[in-house]
């Protein structure tokens, strides 16, 4: 063995994908603002997207292995479930293993909690407000997260950083909870089958098109349209695997939380020990998949197209 | 004609007790409980598996339909006194009443075109409605109680088992059951029929359409005749009630949220009570003279829909299917208390008696709640097939047992039993809230944090820079690009 080999890190022999790689290839030119990143055609290239497995194991080291990431999901699922307690809030405990899912699979939750605790009517004004504070605290996360995957730690200023991400994070939840709500609303019309196919179509939609928003606006500094306009991309990129990973999160997540006899699943506002380990971890998980897609897309945010300039007007003439 | 019984004997009459389906015995026995008998009863066919109806009590006697049968057993014993056949029809509730010097049971009778275990035609299907006469003949194969047989209406004697007048034919099939008061019993039928038929012959002294399937049990309270209808394409689940003197009717509350269907009904001397079966469940609170809504009150679950609130005056109590038990304050609405059993709760609901509320589950357990604290204060273990339809005598309790050992089971108060006091988990429990999340979440650091941190080691970092690319450059590449393996 020589001395280069001893000296090489990780001894694993991991390897990531590099950081911001140049585009392979420039894609077609796009059309501007969101629904021009929608709408235009999908680039032609492939790309260094990670694997998904890869993406979920290094999602889970980044969440895991920081102790600042790990306390606070801990911290947050307890005082959101103290909040709800108080309000009148009686459980089940278990559908909180959803407290921390990314949007709009945790709009779903805001939805139900709201409800819970307000009733139909008066669920429908409280989600606003829960909307609000999911996308801060998925901005904080996001910028614990970037700060994490680009330097290796996370510090009181990633919490500043993530900051910044918080007007992109509560707009990607009200998106979100516009494509949810459709979705409530026109499934019933379609019948049993189709509308839970619809509703389920929404959440995987949801992910797929503005999960990478936050960590945009977070490692990148831009502003909400662009965040949103440049995830929209970013998901599209063909090659990628999103929307197979967007499958890959929503499906289990539902299957969890319909799943019957999980700790936590009885009324009842005193979760026991094994109730709480249980909604951690599943907390613990959510946060990991919000790094994995945060790591996909820190991956290929050089790969990812930019808009066309817009084109100016032809100047009037006479 | 017998001579006039000496006193009334009737002292659980029909669904929850009385016309107003209050399902409140001042006099009964408290807990703790001991079960005194078990009466099985040979139910067979196809149909057994419906159990016997809500049993009536009369004097030392209770009486319960079974799909085939009406049986009767000995109150001391549980010994069988009689058992009568009857067409084959659903176990719902009888009615009992005292009759001119005799008391009587009133019952329905007939699945119509559709008895269980039946496969129909699609001819049948088209005609499934609308006769009233044996005369409906749709075809039907297979493993079947019986044939298809009319609804109607039918009283017997209890000394003779004879029928005390020609039954009187309903338009459709009757879940209802029978509820009787002041000589009159009214009846509802899948067709949105009410009937009230006099006791005496047998007569039907009027029929109005209620405007939707009427299915569960008929409140008789105040004059009025309140009936809980289903939705139809045209209009929604609806309560309406009608003039107990000639059907008129007198006020309909349609239902402010879509459902399907409502819960059974109750009432005091102000309100009607029905749980409304919405997103989490609610139960309303309905003014009797005016029909306008009181209060609405939110549950963690909807009301099982065969049962009915308990209305005692002072408190209203529910019990949803998740085995919820909740207590209201009948002026406001607001929750006193609740207690949550977590224990599917299907087909019963609860009785109170004197200051106990009472109920049993899905799984055979007997529970007793205090209706002070709302602390549960005696049950039993879980046991074989599901527990439920009450009925409460001074001495004893008389319960509906289903599953493979379906009869009836009766409870009396145990002198050497214990009571205990158990709250309900939603009653917060400072040292049990902080103790426990303590403990999981130093179990879920110090697993997740220690493993974390050696994956993290193993793993390095996450996003290769610049300067590590070159000692990265011999690493085996885990990182095909995706395209090779995410498909």
């Amino acid at each position: 063995m020589t001395n280069r080999n001893k000296k090489k890190q990780p001894p694993s022999g991991y390897r990531a994908p590099r950081a911001a790689a140049p585009s392979r290839q420039q894609a077609a030119p796009q059309r501007q603002g969101i629904f021009g990143s929608l709408f235009s055609p999908r680039s032609a290239a492939d790309t260094d997207m990670p694997k998904m497995r890869t993406s979920i194991g290094r999602g889970f080291i980044t969440a895991a292995g920081t102790p600042g990431i790990v306390v606070a999901i801990a911290v947050v699922v307890f005082l959101e479930w103290l909040a709800a307690v108080l309000v009148g809030f009686q459980g089940p405990f278990a559908v909180f293993v959803n407290a921390l899912a990314i949007p709009p699979v945790g709009t779903s939750f805001d939805f139900q909690i709201a409800q819970g605790m307000f009733g139909v009517q008066g669920g429908l004004i409280a989600v606003l407000g829960f909307v609000a504070i999911r996308g801060v605290i998925v901005a904080l996360f996001t910028g614990a997260i970037v700060d994490v995957l680009q330097t290796g730690s996370a510090t009181r200023w990633s919490l500043v950083r993530g900051m910044r991400a918080i007007p992109t994070a509560i707009a990607t939840s009200v998106a979100s909870m516009g494509l949810v709500t459709v979705a409530i609303f026109i499934g019933p019309v379609l019948g049993l089958g189709l509308g839970a196919l619809l509703q389920v179509g929404a959440l995987v939609v949801g992910i797929y098109l503005f999960v990478f928003a936050p960590t945009i606006a977070v490692a990148e500094g831009r502003g909400m349209p662009e965040s949103m306009s440049r995830s929209i991309r970013a998901g599209r990129m063909p090659g990628a695997g999103n929307l197979g990973f967007a499958v890959l999160y929503v499906i289990p997540t539902i299957a969890l939380l319909v799943a019957p006899g999980k700790p936590g699943s009885d009324i009842g506002v005193n979760p026991t020990i094994g109730a709480w380990v249980f909604v951690l971890a599943i907390n613990l998980l959510q946060i990991s998949m919000l790094a994995a897609f945060s790591f996909r897309y820190l991956s290929v945010a050089g790969e990812v197209p930019e808009p066309a300039p817009r084109r100016a007007r032809p100047a009037r003439t006479g | 004609m017998l001579p006039a019984a000496a006193a009334p004997a009737v002292s659980w009459s029909g669904f929850q007790g009385d016309p107003a389906h209050s399902g409140y015995a001042s006099d009964g026995p408290p807990p703790p409980y001991v079960e005194a008998w078990t009466s099985l009863a040979e139910l067979g066919g196809t149909s057994g598996q419906f159990g016997l109806s809500q049993p009536v009590v009369v004097g030392d006697t209770v009486v319960a339909l079974g799909t085939r049968s009406v049986v009767a057993v000995d109150l001391a014993t549980g010994e069988s006194r009689w058992t009568v056949g009857r067409d084959p029809g659903p176990a719902v509730p009888p009615a009992a009443y005292a009759g001119t010097g005799t008391d009587a049971i009133v019952y329905t009778e007939g699945f119509g075109p559709h008895p269980p275990g039946s496969r129909v035609s699609a001819s049948a299907s088209a005609s499934a409605s609308a006769s009233a006469t044996a005369s409906a003949s749709p075809s039907t194969s297979g493993d079947t109680d019986a044939g298809p047989v009319d609804s109607h209406l039918v009283a017997i004697d209890m000394e003779t088992q004879g029928s005390l007048w020609k039954p009187t034919e309903l338009d459709a099939v009757s879940y209802t059951g029978v509820t009787a008061a002041d000589g009159v019993a009214y009846v509802g039928t899948e067709a949105g029929s009410v009937y009230a038929v006099d006791l005496e012959t047998g007569t039907t002294a009027w029929t109005v359409d209620a405007g939707g399937s009427v299915d569960t049990p008929l409140v008789v309270v105040a004059g009025l005749v309140v009936a809980t209808t289903r939705a139809t394409n045209d209009a929604p689940a609806s309560v309406v009630a009608l003039a107990a003197a000639d059907g008129s009717e007198t006020w309909r509350w349609k239902g402010d949220t879509p459902v399907f269907r409502l819960s059974a009904a109750s009432a005091d001397d102000t309100h009607v009570y029905v749980g409304y079966s919405d997103q989490n469940g609610t139960m309303r609170a309905l003014d009797l003279k005016t029909g306008a809504l009181a209060w609405t009150a939110r549950m963690n679950a909807a009301v099982n829909l065969v049962s009915a609130p308990v209305a005692t005056g002072d408190a209203v109590y529910a019990l949803d299917f998740r085995g919820q038990l909740y207590r209201f304050d009948p002026a406001t609405g607001s929750r006193t208390w609740d207690f949550a059993m977590n224990e599917l709760v299907l087909r019963s609901g609860p009785v109170a008696v004197g200051d106990h509320v009472v109920f049993g589950t899905t799984g055979g357990r007997l529970a007793a709640v205090e209706a002070s604290s709302g602390d549960v204060v005696w049950q039993t273990e879980a046991g074989q097939g599901q527990l439920r339809s009450i009925a409460v005598t001074p001495d004893r309790l008389v319960a509906v047992r289903g599953g493979v050992q379906a009869g009836l089971v009766a409870y009396d108060t145990d002198p050497s039993g214990a009571i205990v006091r158990v709250p309900s988990p939603t009653v917060f429990n400072p040292a049990g809230f902080f103790g426990s999340f303590a403990i999981g979440a130093l179990v879920f650091f110090a697993v997740v944090i220690l493993g974390g941190r050696w994956l993290l080691r193993r793993a390095g970092p996450a996003l290769a820079t610049e300067a590590a690319e070159g000692e990265d450059a011999g690493v085996d590449d885990l990182d095909a690009p995706a395209d090779e393996d995410d498909a």
